[in-house]
């Protein structure tokens, strides 16, 4: 055997303890396992076994005990029943002499005869024996010698009332005896007269009974011991057995205990198990010793292959081979080892030679895809999901405008200003959960205007770990077309809007002028002007104000800038704001037919698509032939039968070629004459919606009209949540008459636009106490003087003191009357006034506004705020 | 009209007896199988009750009443039912049974308890001792008188040898004894020897057959009805010359020996000891008696009573306790005692008495009183001669 290995230094070792030890080194070679595992079965099998053999040989030593001692208790008790039976016999004999008869009513004659008899009487028992004539009372007559004890007098009632034999057992100890009685009957009546008794000494008797045997007593049938061994039996093993007296005694109980020499199983046990553990130990060390030379004869081979493989595995050398001994399973093994080496060496000469050519294409497709990324127009980069940049391209670097070694490595939010540690991990998110995230974002570039990046990010998992590949491409380019092509939109809008707001302001001056006129006659002592006639054109001249209003808000809708970020919007809702810019545009081609169905909310910037179907209408309109008015635009709102959202605008005009249809999206592709169209609108479209993950799908036909049909994914798919709430708006003006403000109000009005100033003032009545101030400064100073004011309604923009910054001041000063703003806005123009009034409680009222929407304004602001501040 | 001489009848009868009985007791063997004497005690006592109760009772009104107790002829027996019967108050005396075993037993408990004890049938000469002081009276024969009648008998039949077959108890060996007694005093009858028998024995030939082996040309048998019976009837089954005769003391009309023996009664040469029969007895008591007794209990003649010596000693006995009861004035035991041995009573079934007893003499009866009777063919038990 091997010597064990020397154990590991230092405290491990010791905590491996000697358990462990012994398993180690019982592991270190086959031939102590095999020992180890023959002991053990040896252990397994001969211990149960011993067990097994001792058990059993002692339960049939005691088996066989037992049945000496059940044969003797039987001898011992069948002496005693032939003892009684003779007794018996005895007795009938003599209760049946009719001298016995005649002598119960005999007293005086009985000496002359009856005590001859009783001596005379051979009573056939092997131990003293005494009998007795008594009386019908118990009481004795005669006896044969000393006359026995018969009291308690118990069983005259049932030997001389009842004729029936009794046997019972009297006394104790030595004086311990059986008595037999018998009735006697007298001839002269047939009754029973008296009782013969014999009493039989129950220590005699069981000394005749249990002569020549071991230990053995008498028992009562209550357990007492009657006669034979008194000793406590303890390690004495003995059996019982009820002695079969003769009838009709045999209800008397009695028992025999025989019982074997002390000790005698113990020692007999002792020396059976000395016997077995002897061979025990004598077949476990005679198997151990075959075992021993078994495990060599098997492990030899074993080691001599062991050490081969050994050495083929330090060596690595597969044209090594290992000896072989015979033809046994050792030699076989040894053989298929070898075989197996040759078939290794072969395999991996052949798998050397296939890793080359596999390495070698794998390292030009590398090579191919990470030239094909550097030379990528597309600036590449590849995020890990801790924020920190794993990879950028050549593109990127140029894009960015920093060098490689700058970026690859830091993290997202360093590189990137619009970024911080929180907005990458939401970014990180939306892109794991929706599969994509589409933007365009302005990123600064030095020493000129920051440039437009459009980023689309992807998921990507590569082996265990997630990253983000952003692709990123400078569409400062097509930024800057979609702004001319917005600012020529803006131009045919204005025009359209020109036409739009004229008309009304032709109604609205003519009307104003002819008022002021008869109201100026009048008032310089000309005729009063008819009152009918005057109402007519104040209302004529406020409804072409609203004309006005609707295609003014349009415009400033449209205007809106361009980094609206994407939200759930209601399609229909964009649709309808894009038919209402459009509109005039449409009006002079032909009809505009709307539809709107049911349309899932999709997730865009909502101001953008407005823009694309303005200019889908746009075009439609161009479509429609001048002449005729069977021109028509169709716009159409609802679902796919995928689920996704869809606006249409169909037109029934010339239609499209399809060469041209083929070509719509491509930029500068217009059919438009020089001068007309930049040529830019639908790529523009296109990248727009397709920025929103939206597709435009096209159907034309020359002569048959075309149909441009935005599709959109519904919000849902997204898998964002919930939509966001809707933005906090004042109702619509409800149907009804908003009544007057009561009197003894206080309001202030600050408005730097006089005009509006006054128009309030006009509009809030009679009833309050107003006061305007066109200052804000002003304004502000009687404010924060202390004044009381029920309510302020206050302009948002303007110069000098915004609305923004009175608020901030009476948030600090007079906070209560902060709560009492009422904002008024004609437009918040810049991104700050806007989230300033978003993030407000306070109402915000847009100019310009019905009387009536001023003073519910008004009234309901007032009960939140109980007493003026 | 018989209507008026029976008014008158009636009112010269004496009234009807009240107040608290006095009381006899009868302690005989009612459980013996084969006993007709305990009857014919009972049948005596009960004439003799009713005719005293008739007259007025006793104690100048007071019925006169029995209490009866079986012994069955066991001596314990008879001895405790004496004690339970001494306890009754107003009992003035106890009649005992054909039985002297039982009777001798039961004298010192008489002696103890001071009450009377009235025999009307045991003839152990012991039972009446002569001492003065003693409880016991006897209205019969004993059985020295008996053995003097039998063999006496015997001379006079001029027999040579007799021999004796008696029961091996008490009163066999008193009678043995008054048969050696006699025999010694009358030379001329041998003795060819003694048997004793047990009672309860399927058979009496073997001692009846040595007896005769012996030089017997007559037995004198002392035994009870049932083993009577059983030798009588072994003798019918012998030859007629080897049938000697038997003189019998009076033990086998203790039961209805007729009927025990059947015909072979009438094959065997029996006579046996008596002192009372109503078969040709003239007497007026006698007549009297008797047709009460045939009315009272049903009998077809009085002489068809088996046991009548029991009937008549028992009313005899009792007529005499009556008049000592009444002589006394009182139930005291001792006085009533007293008084029996002075009172008088003529008028008796068996005879005309006198002073029954004295205080020497406890015997009512003499030897002269006795006879020999035998068995007619009609199973009556018939007067032959007195010896």
């Amino acid at each position: 055997m091997k010597p064990a290995p020397a154990a590991p230094s230092g405290a491990p070792a010791a905590a491996a303890g000697p358990l462990a030890r012994a398993r180690a080194w019982i592991g270190q070679s086959l031939d102590r396992q095999l020992a180890f595992v023959t002991v053990v079965l040896a252990l397994v099998v001969l211990v149960p076994a011993t067990a097994l053999s001792f058990t059993l040989s002692l339960r049939l030593m005691e088996r066989d005990l037992d049945a000496r001692l059940d044969a003797q208790a039987e001898l011992h008790g069948a002496r005693i029943a032939m003892a009684v039976h003779a007794a018996r016999d005895t007795l009938a004999d003599v209760a049946a002499s009719p001298l016995l008869g005649t002598a119960l009513v005999d007293a005086q004659g009985w000496q002359h005869y009856g005590a001859p008899f009783l001596r005379s009487l051979h009573i056939p028992l092997p131990v003293p024996t005494r009998l007795a004539l008594c009386d019908f009372r118990g009481r004795v007559i005669a006896a044969s010698g000393a006359p026995p004890t018969l009291a308690p007098l118990d069983w005259v009632e049932p030997v001389v009332e009842r004729g029936e034999w009794r046997a019972l057992v009297r006394g104790e100890g030595e004086e311990a005896r059986l008595l037999l009685l018998a009735p006697v009957r007298y001839a002269g009546t047939g009754t029973v007269e008296g009782a013969v008794a014999a009493e039989l000494p129950l220590p005699a008797l069981a000394e005749h009974a249990f002569r020549g045997g071991g230990p053995a007593r008498l028992l009562s049938a209550g357990g007492a011991i009657l006669a034979g061994d008194r000793t406590a039996w303890t390690g004495r093993r003995w059996r019982e057995l009820p002695v079969a007296l003769p009838d009709p005694f045999d209800g008397l109980g009695l028992k025999i205990q025989s019982g074997g020499g002390v000790g005698q199983l113990a020692s007999a046990s002792a020396g059976l198990l000395l016997v077995h553990l002897a061979v025990a130990a004598g077949v476990l060390a005679l198997g151990l010793v075959i075992a021993r030379r078994m495990a060599l004869r098997l492990t030899g081979p074993l080691v001599a292959l062991a050490g081969s493989v050994e050495a083929i595995s330090r060596s690595g050398a597969l044209s090594t081979r290992a000896p072989v001994t015979g033809h046994d399973e050792v030699g076989r093994l040894a053989e298929g080892f070898n075989g197996m080496l040759a078939r290794l060496e072969a395999a991996q000469a052949a798998a050397e030679e296939a890793h080359r050519g596999e390495r070698r294409e794998a390292e030009q497709a590398l090579r191919l895809a990470h030239g094909a990324l550097e030379r990528s127009n597309d600036a590449i980069s590849i995020d890990e999901a801790s924020g920190r940049i794993a990879y950028v391209n050549e593109a990127a670097c140029r894009l960015l405008g920093l060098p490689r070694e700058r970026l690859e490595g830091r993290h997202t939010w360093e590189v990137d200003p619009n970024l911080s540690r929180g907005r990458w991990a939401q970014l990180w998110t939306l892109v794991q959960t929706a599969g994509r995230y589409t933007a365009e974002r302005a990123v600064p570039n030095s020493g000129g205007p920051p440039r437009w990046i459009e980023v689309g990010v992807h998921p990507l998992r590569f082996g265990e770990a997630d990253y983000c590949v952003s692709v990123m491409r400078d569409v400062t380019s097509r930024r800057e077309a979609e702004a001319a092509l917005r600012l020529a939109g803006v131009g045919t809008l204005a025009a359209g809007a020109a036409h739009e707001i004229n008309n009304p302001l032709t109604s609205v001056m003519g009307n104003l002028a002819w008022l002021r006129q008869a109201l100026e006659e009048a008032a310089v002592g000309g005729p009063a002007p008819d009152l009918g006639e005057a109402s007519d054109a104040a209302r004529e001249a406020y409804q072409a104000s609203e004309r006005v209003r609707d295609v003014v808000r349009g415009l400033k809708d449209f205007a809106r800038p361009d980094e609206e970020p994407q939200e759930p919007t209601d399609l229909a809702a964009v649709v309808r704001g894009a038919v209402t810019l459009a509109r005039h545009e449409v009006r002079h081609k032909g009809r505009l037919v709307e539809r709107y169905g049911q349309a899932p909310q999709v997730l865009a910037a909502g101001r953008r698509l407005e823009q694309v179907l303005v200019n889908l209408l746009t075009n439609a309109a161009h479509a429609l032939p001048d002449a005729g008015d069977a021109g028509e635009v169709q716009v159409s709102v609802g679902t796919t039968a995928e689920g996704e959202a869809f606006a249409e605008v169909r037109d029934n005009g010339s239609g499209m070629a399809p060469e041209v249809r083929s070509r719509v999206f491509e930029p500068f592709f217009t059919t438009k004459p020089v001068g007309a169209g930049t040529g830019l609108g639908l790529s523009i479209c296109h990248g727009i919606v397709a920025s929103f993950g939206g597709r435009i799908e096209v159907e034309s036909a020359p002569g048959s009209g075309s149909a441009f049909r935005v599709v959109l994914p519904p919000l849902s798919s997204y898998a964002l949540g919930g939509a966001p709430a809707a933005p906090q708006a004042l109702p619509a003006s409800p149907a009804g008459a908003v009544p007057p403000l009561p009197p003894g109000l206080r309001l202030l009005v600050v408005d730097d636009d006089r005009p509006v100033l006054r128009a309030v003032t006009r509009a809030l009545g009679q009833g309050p106490e107003v006061v305007a101030i066109a200052d804000p400064h002003e304004a502000l100073r009687r404010m924060l003087a202390g004044e009381r004011f029920d309510l302020v309604l206050c302009d948002v923009m303007m110069p000098g003191l915004s609305g923004m910054e009175i608020h901030a001041a009476l948030l600090q000063a007079r906070p209560a009357l902060a709560d009492r703003l009422v904002f008024m806005t004609g437009g918040a123009f810049t991104p700050r006034a806007r989230e300033f009034l978003a993030t407000l409680p306070n109402p915000c009222l847009d100019k310009p506004f019905e009387p009536e929407d001023l003073r519910r304004a008004v009234l309901e602001r007032l009960p939140r705020m109980g007493a003026p501040a | 009209m018989h209507l008026a001489p029976a008014l008158v009848l009636a009112s010269l009868l004496p009234a009807p007896p009240a107040g608290a009985p006095v009381y006899l007791g009868i302690d005989l063997e009612f459980g013996h199988l084969t006993s007709t004497s305990d009857d014919a005690i009972r049948q005596g006592a009960i004439l003799a009750v009713e005719e005293v109760n008739r007259a007025g009772g006793v104690l100048g009104g007071r019925p006169l009443a029995l209490l009866e107790r079986d012994n069955r002829s066991n001596p314990a027996r008879g001895v405790e039912n004496l004690r339970e019967l001494a306890a009754v108050p107003d009992l003035v005396a106890v009649m005992g049974d054909k039985f002297s075993m039982v009777l001798l037993e039961q004298l010192p408990v008489t002696q103890e308890l001071s009450v009377i004890l009235l025999d009307p049938w045991a003839a152990a000469d012991a039972i009446v001792d002569g001492k003065p002081g003693s409880f016991v009276f006897r209205l019969s024969l004993k059985d020295s008188w008996a053995m003097a009648a039998l063999l006496s008998e015997a001379r006079a039949r001029e027999v040579r040898h007799v021999g004796l077959l008696t029961s091996s108890n008490a009163w066999g060996l008193s009678s043995e004894q008054a048969a050696r007694e006699w025999l010694g005093r009358h030379p001329g009858l041998g003795l060819a020897g003694v048997e004793y028998f047990s009672w309860g024995e399927r058979s009496y030939l073997d001692h009846y057959e040595r007896l005769r082996a012996a030089g017997a040309d007559a037995v004198v048998l002392v035994a009870n009805e049932a083993e009577g019976a059983i030798l009588v009837k072994e003798l019918a089954a012998l030859p007629k010359e080897r049938r000697l005769p038997i003189l019998s003391h009076w033990g086998v009309t203790g039961g209805d020996f007729p009927a025990l023996c059947g015909p072979a009664l009438r094959a065997v040469d029996l006579e046996v000891v008596q002192t009372f029969s109503f078969a040709g007895n003239r007497s007026p008591r006698a007549l009297a008696v008797g047709q009460e007794a045939r009315r009272r209990f049903s009998l077809a003649t009085p002489e068809a009573a088996p046991s009548p010596v029991g009937l008549a000693h028992a009313y005899d006995l009792t007529r005499i306790l009556a008049l000592a009861i009444d002589l006394a004035g009182t139930t005291d035991r001792r006085r009533v005692r007293d008084a029996l041995e002075q009172v008088r009573f003529e008028d008796g079934l068996v005879r005309r008495y006198g002073r029954p007893f004295t205080p020497e003499r406890h015997e009512a009866l003499t030897p002269g009183d006795l006879f020999l009777a035998r068995w007619n063919p009609a199973g009556v038990l018939t007067p032959v001669r007195r010896p």
